[in-house]
């Protein structure tokens, strides 16, 4: 069953003359529990295209659904709540609230919800992401790979459909950048939730069971290599 | 606790500078908010004081009503207090009124003085019912002749028509001459204890035929006026239409009622409401500014954290929930030390200047201004403050809540430079290199976020150089009157014609009587139009009063015969010998040549000239003189030659239309005519006297007055006295002349006091202006600081960049220097010209309200706002760069302003 269905998706930034086409005509679909990569070089759309996906950046025009649900009908309240609950969004340089601690921060998307979190499914996100001892650390007092980690507990708390990473190890080393990705497949395994990451990283992309290559805005390829 | 809130909190925390500001900015705020309803209160209990001082502390009156009535009336749950009079009788005093020819006598409770009002001038109040007060202005307007201590026995009665038992007449009934009669009189004995201010026109109506005097009877019953104290001012209305009857005339305390703001409909009512509503607004504008400012800079400094709570899945009400959160959490610390600051600086002020405000008026004597702490003021003041900062921080949260997540996490807006092409003079390369171009781009590309400081500095500016501007030409006009007035109380002579000798000797033995003066000096004057030769006087008075088609010179001068004494006190000032001043065979005179001509030019526009009238090097010569005889009515038409005489022909002068060749003449001889005579000018005073005008004065002793050319000339008489205590010796003299019977023929005038109460009232706008201008300066400086440091604090990156390419630290200093002066400059560039432009303002106002002076720019003032901008700009830049100069490059480099 697909859990995500992109139909014509454009994005179009400026106008006239100064039109940049970031996205045109996009469509693809993905299935429950399916680890996507998105590659593609600098400029080819892919931020642009995980931005749309994750509801923070709103299609020039198409269509998306996310467990059948038609994303870009729901009002600016709906989707709000959409994206606390329904997706889990990881960027690059980690985005974390400076003045949460590293809990405050991951269970960020259950307190809007004013619901408290379940106290052993939070220990043992924390135990997986490795940051037992660092729960009420400040940002500026963790490390890069934490911070990331926080990141990723922040994305997984409300166990969403969709996982969303934008080059989740762009800003970390290899050690890290390799224990980030087994963070995630294992999350992709263990709680069946779909993955689509944006990679420069060719290693990391070989890692993914469906490779797509994003290029000027289009679908350059799109490969199957594990069922 | 809700996890916004949490976020808030230690948002506020981490960011202590910018918090402390805005908390400094409300506290500011609250403190002006707070100071200006408190002073308002505070005045407006100044007045009521001065109300139920001067006419009582009641709101609704009843005149003629009875003991029944006041029973009735009393009984009413809206009545909080009151007290009674009881009409006693009218007796006749010898008036030489003849509309006012009694003496109205009313008895009074002993504490009648806590709600009704005797205001006492002289002696004291009657402590039994064998004793009497009276209205002073019976011996001013009835002549009568009563002095504190007489014993009067008067036959006390009723007033009624001559052909009617049935009807009395009262106070609101004015006298009927033979139409009336004392019927019922019987014989009271009363010592006048003292005098008192005749009472308000609601008690003794101006048609009154009786003065008021008040004795004591502590079982009050009779006929009377009930005054009644109302627990709500505002209900008199409908208490006194609930009480209306044809048995007794219901008036209101029209003072009280206005002060306590419940009357409406009135000018006072308007001004000080309205006042206090500008005052409002204004604080409002200049607290809005501030904080909306700090607001923006706050949220703006996290905009991509709300980006990204909005990613996260933070609702548009949850956003705007916790800004509004974090500007009541503001409130809450800010409000109650704003209300505590406000009310201690203006219970200061008050106390500093309470003395100055009283004795401002002479209606205000005995009352002091007192700071009230009213729970009401305090509560509008912290309620105009959360609407003030709710209001300030309404259209940031409107922005946090816009920005969408996807932009907040490019930082788009807040870094939106506009792409067009920027030229930089060649100058800003050659004075300041590549980090001035820098620096001057970024200028060009960001106006709008530069503007915001620009602003704040160019209305602090304006305001503060308005506002000093205003205090140093008020003073300086003050100071200028004052110098000119060398006296501080004259006392004239106020009708035309002559005093008989009788007159002039209660004249003199009036000033004598004025035991407060320091010094006093009675002198006859003279106005004169004298003939010289044209050598004779000075080239400046040729030049006003060029003459060109006649061989002589016409002077305005004064004669002045002053005491002997005072004369001789010159005298030995200037070391001279009496001798030649009191040589009965020619006296000589001393002189103050000065005159003082505002004339206007071509233009129309008033110059205002100083100059002597005579040359001085003639004066050792003597000044020739002929004077033309004054003929009353008439002017000097021509003169003419018949059979070799010389004839003077003067002619009745006309009203405007008619006929002048019809006019009477007079002709005279030579003889007849023309008087010539030799002034003696023994000395040229060196400083002006204290009783001269601003003409030329030739002075003399009194004793000589027969042995001058003047000796038959009509003089007008003047006292003029020297008084520290002027308020003391004024009312000696009034009380002199109103006893004295001239009292139609004399007028009083206290200068000093004048002086004294400008000087007052410019002391007290300066004190409250400044007070003013310091907040609202510091709010600007506050704002100005705030602004700078987050524009800098948002380009850390932008300088580490710069730092990671070679920029040093002397680079970046040139930098700061470019942009603090380009901040200065610009807004002085605007602050100056507009500041000028009121300055020519304040400088016409004060002109047109009768104060000469020439128009000068306080540079003092100017130079204090230049110097401090630039400290402000300056210390705020480089206290800012300061802090990113220490951090690492590659730290700045990686960390978002977040």
């Amino acid at each position: 069953m697909d859990i995500l269905k992109v139909e014509n998706l454009s994005k179009t930034y400026g106008s006239g003359e100064n039109a940049v086409h970031a996205l045109s005509d996009v469509s693809f679909s993905v299935p429950k529990g399916q680890f996507l990569a998105i590659v593609g070089a600098s400029g080819s759309g892919k931020s642009t295209l995980l931005h749309i996906l994750g509801g923070v950046d709103k299609p020039t025009s198409g269509k998306i659904y996310i467990d059948s649900q038609d994303v870009y009908r729901q009002n600016e309240n709906q989707l709000a709540i959409f994206r606390r609950r329904k997706v889990g969004l990881i960027y690059q340089f980690y985005n974390l609230i400076p003045v949460l601690d590293a809990v405050e921060n991951i269970t960020l998307p259950l307190l809007m919800d004013s619901r408290t979190p379940d106290e052993g499914y939070l220990k043992e996100l924390i135990s997986t992401l490795g940051l037992e001892g660092r729960e009420h650390h400040l940002p500026n007092e963790l490390s890069g790979g934490q911070q990331q980690r926080v990141s990723i507990g922040r994305a997984l708390i409300n166990s969403p459909d969709i996982v969303l990473a934008d080059e989740p190890t762009g800003n970390l080393d290899s050690k890290n950048s390799r224990e980030i990705i087994e963070l995630l497949k294992n999350a992709n395994k263990k709680y069946g939730q779909t993955l689509i990451v944006i990679t420069h990283d060719e290693s990391i992309a070989l890692q993914a069971d469906r490779i797509i290559t994003i290029s000027d805005g289009t679908i350059a390829s799109d490969n199957l290599l594990r069922k | 606790m809700n996890i916004f809130k949490k976020y808030t909190l230690r948002s506020l925390k981490k960011n202590k500078t910018r918090t402390l500001i805005t908390i400094i900015g409300i506290i500011l705020s609250v403190s002006m908010f707070t100071a200006t309803v408190e002073s308002f209160v505070t005045v407006q209990n100044l007045l009521l004081d001065y109300a139920k001082k001067n006419t009582g502390a009641y709101h609704v009156s009843f005149h003629g009503a009875d003991s029944a009535d006041a029973d009735r009336i009393t009984a009413d749950r809206r009545v909080t207090g009151f007290t009674r009079t009881e009409d006693i009788g009218y007796a006749e005093i010898g008036s030489l009124n003849e509309a006012k020819p009694y003496l109205f006598i009313t008895a009074v409770p002993s504490d009648f003085t806590d709600i009704g009002a005797i205001s006492v001038t002289a002696g004291r109040l009657p402590e039994n019912d064998r004793e009497i007060i009276i209205s002073e202005h019976i011996l001013a307007n009835g002549g009568a002749e009563i002095a504190i201590g007489d014993i009067l026995t008067l036959e006390t009665g009723k007033r009624q028509y001559t052909d009617s038992e049935d009807v009395f007449l009262t106070q609101e009934n004015s006298f009927r001459f033979e139409n009336e009669k004392l019927s019922d009189t019987k014989s009271l004995t009363y010592t006048v204890t003292g005098f008192c201010n005749r009472p308000d026109h609601d008690f003794e109506p101006y048609h009154a035929p009786g003065y008021t005097a008040f004795t004591i009877k502590n079982d009050i019953g009779g006929e009377g006026t009930l005054f009644c104290v109302l627990q709500k001012p505002t209900d008199y209305k409908s208490f006194s239409e609930a009480y209306e009857s044809d048995k007794y005339e219901v008036k209101k305390n029209t003072n009280l009622l206005m002060f306590s703001l419940a009357l409406h409909d009135n000018a006072f009512e308007g001004l000080f409401v309205g006042l206090g509503a500008v005052l409002i607004f204004i604080i409002v504008f200049g607290s809005v500014a501030l904080i909306f400012n700090s607001f923006s800079i706050s949220l703006s400094e996290r905009t991509k954290q709300y980006g990204l709570l909005k990613s996260i899945g933070a609702t548009k009400s949850q956003i705007t929930k916790s800004v509004l959160f974090e500007a009541l959490t503001l409130c809450v610390v800010a409000i109650p030390a704003g209300l505590v600051a406000g009310c201690i600086g203006i219970a200061v002020t008050f106390k500093a200047l309470g003395g100055i405000i009283t004795n401002l008026l002479s209606q205000f004597d005995g009352l002091e201004i007192r700071f009230v702490l009213s729970p009401a003021a305090l509560i509008i003041s912290a309620l105009l403050s959360i609407f003030t900062v709710l209001l300030s921080a309404y259209i940031p949260a409107k922005r946090a809540v816009k920005i969408s997540p996807v932009e907040a996490i490019r930082q788009n807006r807040d870094i939106k430079i506009s792409t067009r092409n920027v030229r930089i003079s060649p100058l800003t390369q050659k004075l300041f290199g590549l980090q001035g171009v820098l620096s001057a781009k970024n200028f060009k590309r960001n106006k709008k976020k530069y503007s915001v400081t620009v602003f704040s500095l160019f209305v602090s500016v304006v305001m503060f150089i308005s506002a000093s501007s205003l205090a140093s030409y008020f003073t300086k006009a003050v100071e200028l009157k004052a110098d000119d007035m060398k006296y501080d109380i004259a006392m004239h002579q106020d009708f035309n014609g002559e005093f008989t000798k009788t007159e002039t000797d209660s004249f003199i033995k009036i000033a004598s009587s004025v035991t407060a003066a320091n010094n006093y000096t009675v002198n006859r004057t003279v106005d004169k139009y004298i003939r010289v030769s044209k050598t004779a006087v000075s080239d400046e008075h040729i030049y006003h009063y060029p003459e060109e088609d006649k061989t002589y010179a016409t002077c305005n001068i004064n004669i002045s015969f002053i005491s002997d004494a005072s004369f001789r006190e010159y005298l030995k000032g200037m070391k001279l010998n009496e001798e030649e001043y009191f040589n009965t065979a020619s006296p000589k005179a001393l002189l103050w040549d000065n005159v003082k001509l505002i004339k206007s030019d071509n233009n129309g526009k008033q110059h205002l000239y100083s100059f002597t009238v005579f040359n001085e090097k003639e004066l050792s010569k003597g000044i020739e003189v002929t004077e033309i005889t004054d003929i009353p009515d008439f002017f000097l038409e021509k003169t003419f030659e018949e059979n070799g005489v010389t004839f003077y022909q003067f002619r009745k002068a006309v009203d405007e239309g008619e006929d002048l060749s019809k006019s009477e003449t007079k002709i005279l001889t030579e003889k007849e005519a023309v008087r010539k005579y030799t002034l003696d000018i023994g000395a040229v005073l060196p400083e002006r006297p204290y009783f001269a005008s601003g003409m030329t004065n030739i002075i003399y002793p009194e004793s000589m007055m027969k042995h001058t050319a003047f000796s038959e000339d009509s003089y007008n008489i003047d006292a003029y006295f020297l008084a520290e205590n002027n308020k003391e010796a004024e009312k000696q003299l009034r009380i002199a002349v109103q006893q004295s019977g001239l009292a139609d023929k004399i007028s009083c005038y206290n200068y000093a006091m004048d002086i004294d109460t400008v000087r007052g009232l410019v002391t007290i706008a300066k004190v409250l202006a400044s007070g003013f201008i310091v907040l609202i300066s510091l709010i600007a400086a506050a704002n100005v600081f705030n602004t700078i440091s987050t524009n800098i604090a948002l380009r850390a990156r932008e300088f580490a960049t710069l730092r990671s390419v070679g920029l040093t630290s002397k680079g970046l200093n040139i930098m700061m220097m470019y942009e603090s002066l380009l901040y200065g400059l610009k807004s002085l560039a605007f602050s100056l010209p507009v500041s000028l432009i009121i300055t020519v303002i304040i400088y016409f106002i004060v002109k047109e309200s009768g104060y000469e002076l020439s128009f000068y720019i306080p540079l003092g003032t100017y130079f204090t706002a230049v110097l401090s901008v630039f400290i402000i700009v300056f210390s705020s830049m480089f206290y800012s760069i300061g802090k990113i100069r220490n951090t690492d490059i590659i730290n700045s480099l990686r960390t978002e302003s977040i």
